[in-house]
């Protein structure tokens, strides 16, 4: 359990760092503890109340423990979505964190701008598709067989794209 | 696949189930009881410990089985960035055994 749920969560920005992926955990320690704590108080306030209830004949001393296990279960519930919540989160940062272009792989082809043609050091460019927000190095896996326009670093920085996560230029 | 294997692997999975099915169960042991008496006060026990604990088993069964959900999902994530790296390496190292 501790070897997927302990650990670091990833954000968009670390996922630029060359991480190995087995380093990488989906839920962080806190998450762990946050769910193990809304558990177990949902589940003491539940078995309090049922023990308090049990306990006396009459309905009208009922009603409050009977709200209590409500509110417990509520609470409960409260972290186990949280819980899914964070793990879908970190799951789509990650996800566009590493495939950060494939929407231009659903484009049609006319949709994307051919290559600027003469700088004077064409390594030097950086590649992005259009209305992408990510830039890539020339040879970076990502932008292989695409038709990218090419552009400084700084063009990029000033169109507000960010550095890709795979060949981090 | 042996069984004892498969319920390794899939301990998540596995413990989802056993909680899903010990939550139908308080359901219904709640349910028998509060049927078996008329009176609300020896009702409302059996609706908090069957009722409310059943849910809450159920609960917890249903984020565990989503949990096992995501983490296959994150898993194909790790193997995906590693086909990537691998990728990215793959002409440099052939460019070194070439010199």
């Amino acid at each position: 359990m501790s070897l997927v749920m302990a650990g670091r969560r990833p954000t968009s920005g670390e996922a630029s760092t060359a991480t190995p992926p087995s380093s990488r955990t989906l839920w962080a320690a806190e998450d762990l503890i946050r769910l193990v704590l809304a558990l177990l108080v949902g589940g003491i306030v539940v078995g309090v109340a049922w023990y308090i209830c049990s306990g006396d004949a009459r309905f009208n001393q009922q009603i409050g423990p009977l709200d209590a296990a409500v509110g417990g279960l509520i609470f409960a519930g409260g972290g186990n979505v949280m819980w899914l919540l964070r793990g879908r989160r970190a799951l789509g940062e990650r996800r566009r964190a590493l495939m950060p272009d494939l929407e231009a792989a659903i484009l049609p082809a006319g949709s994307v701008r051919p290559v600027a043609t003469s700088p004077s050091d064409p390594s030097d460019l950086l590649v992005a598709g259009d209305g992408l927000v990510r830039y890539h190095r020339a040879a970076c896996p990502l932008a292989s067989g695409r038709s990218w326009t090419g552009m400084t670093r700084g063009e990029h920085d000033a169109m507000g794209r960010q550095p890709c996560g795979v060949c981090q230029p | 696949m042996e069984p004892t294997k498969w319920l390794r692997l899939q301990w998540d999975r596995t413990l989802a189930w056993a909680l899903v099915v010990a939550g139908a169960v308080a359901l219904i042991i709640g349910w028998v009881g509060v049927s078996s008496t008329a009176y609300s006060a020896e009702q409302l026990p059996y609706i908090i410990s069957g009722g409310i604990g059943g849910i809450f088993l159920l609960g917890v069964g249903a984020t565990l089985w989503l949990s096992a959900d995501l983490r296959d999902e994150w898993r194909k994530l790790d193997r995906i960035e590693e086909a990537l790296q691998q990728r990215e390496a793959g002409p440099l190292h052939a460019e070194v055994d070439a010199h």
